[in-house]
């Protein structure tokens, strides 16, 4: 089953910004690392406490076009078990440990840790609407 | 007049702009407003017809931010269609160049631009929104 994720204002604003004449756009990301996150992933909202026990580390993410505007995680991502903690969403990180969010997913059921987190190929969806 | 839809072309240099590894084609150094007499949508061509009456030209275009949260822009200047005669418009595009290149935003008219002796878009009726996609 695949989650559509939503753009965080930062990628919005340089997106926009890199086709807009005269405007200067944060730099690209030169590559993306899945960040989880306990309570909320949206990175303009509340939220955002990433674990810190178990061993847990981002996980580098590359995405694949998957039709017209629309892109998907290449490879499944997989974290060893994270102590006892509950993942509510993940968000798209261009650095391994700190940088800006440029895009998000809260799971619609949070996931358990303490066994795992496994996300198949194709899980993770981001697309810009092409209707306007 | 509505706010402003990005073309497809537009969208698809957005996007690969925020996918590392991919090879976004080259931002615009320059918009030039086009008047059309009936659709300005570049994503559905069939009735595209660019203004074409004695004293038309596309006329350059700076797209200036408004606000930062949510991402909004708008022409900060008249764009001056006065030395054209008689004609309806009832769309208007953004293209980066000024006689053919690619659309990068358009808008349909509520109603139509009934020029007599020209039209005057005043400024800041073009709006353009980052939407949340």
């Amino acid at each position: 089953m695949s989650i559509e994720g939503s753009w965080s204002i930062h990628a919005v604003s340089a997106c926009v910004s890199y086709v807009l004449p005269g405007f200067s756009p944060d730099p690209a990301p030169s590559a993306y690392y899945a960040a989880l996150f306990t309570d909320d992933a949206d990175p303009d909202g509340g939220g955002n406490t990433e674990p810190t026990t178990g061993g847990y580390v981002r996980k580098a993410v590359t995405l694949t076009s998957s039709g017209l505007l629309t892109y998907h995680n290449t490879a499944h991502l997989v974290w060893p078990p994270i102590s006892a903690v509950s993942i509510a969403g993940l968000a798209l990180m261009d650095d391994l440990t700190a940088g800006d969010a440029w895009a998000w997913w809260n799971f619609p059921v949070a996931l358990d840790a303490t066994g795992g987190i496994r996300l198949a190929s194709g899980e993770l969806v981001i697309r810009l609407s092409d209707t306007r | 007049m509505p706010t402003g839809a990005w073309s497809v072309y537009a969208k698809t240099a957005m996007l690969e702009y925020a996918i590392p590894g991919s090879s976004p084609t080259a931002s615009p150094t320059a918009f030039w407003c086009a008047l059309f007499i009936d659709s300005a949508n570049p994503d559905d061509s069939s009735t595209n017809t660019e203004v074409a009456v004695t004293g038309y030209a596309r006329f350059e275009t700076v797209i200036g931010g408004v606000t930062s949260s949510p991402f909004v822009a708008a022409n900060p200047a008249d764009l001056d269609f006065s030395a054209m005669d008689p004609v309806t418009v009832n769309a208007v595009a953004l293209y980066d160049d000024d006689t053919a290149g690619n659309c990068y935003a358009y808008w349909a008219l509520d109603a139509p631009l009934i020029a007599v002796a020209g039209v005057i878009i005043p400024a800041n009726e073009l709006t353009l929104e980052g939407e949340r996609f």
